[in-house]
């Protein structure tokens, strides 16, 4: 416990009359890569922000890398943050934007100038270094904001949704930037409301909503404990008549929502343990059925089962 | 203290790159000053006409002639009543008018100047006394050799059109006459010679008829030449002292920098509002730097723009249009307290709002009104006694004073230190408000 980088203890912070985070705790071990995964609104954001010294909570106690005060300048040398927010100046070249948190870090000099030579490569924007950042598409953009949280090599890394709204190349270039960090022992905390991402990228994932871990373990674990069955996904032609979908209910639905109908999207979704025994008994239904495939057991289905909705819905 | 400078550093070059708000913090107020300088000029210049005042202390028939001749010279501009009578002065209220700047010269008819008659600049070289006075700056030598040419133009009209009254020129005939008699140093027999000549004039201009003199002499004879020696003004001194604004810009660009100062406060608070909202002051405040730093060096950069703003317009009025900018140790502490205040203004007014478009309509909402009330659209020499006092209240105010007071005001260091001092307290205690609810801000976001 007392080698872990970042510990939080009953965490709470309020606005006005709403929780948005609920006693909240966890910890990172050195050189872990944690996943607080959930939903918008799930408190994912203020909680980094307690934990990087941006919002003071409530209640509750952060440590990070042994000392209890984010807000002190040694804690914050020792951690880098990327927000969620292009937190990067328009007007400013990338060269500009990085020197000038470079120097804020205390970098001077060569090692700024080397640092910056780095972050550019890093990102793959050593072509632009000279181009104003307005300049950039979002993906370049998502990418700098990435590398300017690691200009002074922090051993402890938050990253708030590092790759909204990017295209798949930039994230792709982004998940293999946090590979290298994992890779090089970084301790990252990672928010994301893509399971996907969690999925490959997090050591542990925290999944969250409304303010609170509802669970928190390694993506084998939550896996098997909390997302054990598969999926059956028909997309249909044309919708069947109420009786049939009485009878599908009848058939499948033993618990409720075992068998959903997603009327708009002409869709049916069984869940099930033993996903081609459900393949087979389908074929009674006469369904005018277009395609058909499984969906094993991933964090989607871990969020369902925690919260009885889907995570994307959420 | 280096992440104050890198901070300030940063802000300054956003803000030279964004020519917008470049425009409001230089050019706009640059072309207020230009505009209402050359509005205000055109109201008071008089046509370029040279002011004087004039002072008639021998109140005779030829003095009232003479000063009617004044008035209706083409060159000059002479104060008239609402019924068309001409404004004669007291010698000491011309002599004040010309001191605070309010005349170029004064012209002074002395006593016994109609009685002299012909006498009075014709012949005055020959004689002791003078009996006209000019009064008029020594540093406007330019009004000054104009106005002798106009006198001497003037002069010999009003000796032409005095030879149009047959008595006055045959009382001046034995006068010459009798001063020749009575003149010890004349030889005998030349006084012999001068009597009969006087006396045959005498008889001549008896039984002539003189009218044509004043029909065919009356016009402008444009005989600045033919006072070559003429040289009986007495040009008196009369320093101008600096009361009151001796051009119209010196009044137009103080309000403009006002304009300047407002455009530079709304900018910076704009800044701060939209690192908030662009996320980037979340990535400050997990930097290691200090919250009182951030807007320490936020201050610091306003204050260059601020200070860099009122000097380029300053520089323009002095360099480009030649205005007289007053005491420059004066002016440097004005500059200093009016930056110093529009810090404070900007801090707490970016702190008005949550985005952007919120800061920037409570901006230029508080603004407006304390512009207004302060001098930035009606100068504060133009305004009405209850409303210069209802614009105490508006600290832009205080700043246009302290400028003025620089500028053509003269104010003492003491005087001074009341519109520096009301500033100064009024942006660091605006800072300190602005320090206290950054951090509540903070708290809430």
């Amino acid at each position: 416990m007392q080698d872990n980088p970042i510990q939080a203890t009953g965490l709470t912070k309020c606005f006005g009359p709403r929780t948005a985070v609920d006693d909240l705790s966890f910890e990172a071990r050195r050189g872990e890569t944690l996943g607080l995964l959930g939903p918008n609104g799930a408190g994912k954001s203020t909680t980094i922000r307690m934990l990087v010294g941006a919002l003071k909570p409530d209640r509750g106690s952060i440590r990070i890398n042994g000392q209890d005060d984010p807000t002190r300048s040694e804690v914050k040398r020792s951690l880098g943050y990327v927000p969620q927010e292009i937190a990067l100046y328009d007007e400013l070249t990338a060269s500009e934007n990085l020197a000038f948190f470079g120097r804020l870090h205390a970098l001077s000099g060569r090692r700024l100038q080397e640092r910056i030579g780095f972050a550019l490569d890093f990102a793959g924007l050593a072509d632009r270094s000279r181009d104003r950042v307005g300049t950039f598409s979002g993906g370049m953009k998502r990418r700098l904001n990435l590398v300017t949280g690691l200009l002074h090599e922090p051993k402890v890394l938050f990253l708030d949704e590092p790759t909204v709204g990017v295209d798949p190349q930039s994230r792709a270039h982004i998940f293999e930037n946090i590979e290298a960090l994992r890779t090089a022992g970084t301790t990252i905390l990672y928010t994301t409301h893509a399971m996907e991402a969690a999925e490959r990228l997090c050591d542990r994932v925290a999944i969250m909503d409304h303010g609170r871990i509802l669970a928190q373990d390694d993506v084998a674990t939550l896996l098997r404990t909390h997302g054990k069955r598969s999926e059956v996904v028909v997309d249909l032609r044309t919708m069947p008549d109420a009786a049939t979908t009485a009878r599908l209910r009848e058939a499948f639905g033993a618990e409720t929502g075992s068998v959903l109908v997603e009327a708009e999207a002409a869709k049916l979704r069984v869940r099930t343990e033993d996903a081609y025994a459900t393949i087979f008994e389908l074929r009674r239904f006469d369904l005018d059925v277009a395609t058909m495939r499984v969906e094993h057991a991933n964090l989607e289905t871990v969020f369902l089962d925690l919260t009885g909705r889907r995570l994307r819905d959420a | 203290m280096t992440s104050m400078l890198t901070m300030m550093v940063k802000d300054l070059r956003l803000l030279l790159r964004d020519r917008f708000g470049l425009f409001w913090i230089f050019v706009f107020p640059l072309v207020y000053a230009l505009f209402f300088g050359a509005i205000f000029s055109g109201q008071s210049g008089g046509g370029g006409k040279i002011g004087v005042a004039v002072v008639d202390q021998d109140k005779s028939a030829g003095s009232k002639a003479f000063t009617e001749k004044l008035a209706q010279h083409r060159s000059l501009a002479v104060a008239r009543r609402e019924d068309g009578s001409m404004v004669l002065h007291e010698a000491d209220k011309a002599r004040d008018l010309v001191r605070r700047g309010k005349r170029a010269a004064y012209v002074l008819l002395r006593e016994g100047f109609g009685q002299r008659g012909l006498d009075a600049f014709a012949f005055a070289g020959q004689t002791s006394e003078v009996h006209v006075e000019v009064g008029v700056d020594p540093s406007r030598a330019a009004e000054r050799g104009y106005l002798q040419g106009i006198l001497a133009e003037l002069s010999i009209r009003h000796t032409i059109d005095g030879f149009s009254d047959k008595e006055q020129t045959k009382s001046d005939v034995r006068r010459f006459a009798k001063r020749f008699a009575d003149d010890a140093s004349v030889p005998v027999t030349q006084k012999l010679v001068l009597s009969v000549f006087f006396s045959a004039l005498e008889k001549f201009l008896t039984g002539v008829d003189l009218s044509f003199v004043a029909q065919n002499g009356g016009g402008d004879s444009g005989g600045g030449g033919a006072a070559a020696g003429f040289g009986a003004v007495d040009f008196v001194d009369v320093s101008v002292k600096k009361d009151g604004p001796t051009s119209s810009f010196q009044i137009s660009f103080p309000s403009a920098i006002l304009w300047g100062l407002i455009g530079c406060a709304a900018g910076f608070a704009i800044m701060i509002v939209r690192e908030r909202t662009q996320g980037t002051m979340t990535r400050l405040l997990t930097s290691p730097i200090s919250r009182t730093a951030i807007l320490v060096g936020k201050g610091a950069a306003c204050f260059v723009a601020c200070t860099a703003a009122i000097v380029f317009l300053l520089l323009v009025a002095r360099l480009g249009l030649g205005i007289d900018l007053g005491s420059l140790p004066k002016l440097v502490a004005a500059i200093f307290a009016s930056a110093t205040c529009f810090v404070g203004i900007m801090l707490v007014c970016s702190l008005l709002g949550r985005t952007e478009q919120a800061v920037a309509g409570a901006t230029w909402g508080v603004m407006m009104p304390l512009a207004m009330l302060g001098g930035g659209m009606v100068p504060l020499i133009a305004m009405p006694d209850w409303m210069q006092a209802l614009s105490n209240v508006s600290p832009f105010k205080w700043c246009v004073l302290a400028l003025e007071g620089a500028i053509w005001r003269n104010f003492s260091w003491g005087e001074l230190l009341v519109p520096c001092g009301i500033l100064v307290a009024v942006g660091l205690g605006l800072a300190v408000v602005a320090s206290l609810l950054f951090r509540r801000a903070l708290a809430r976001a």
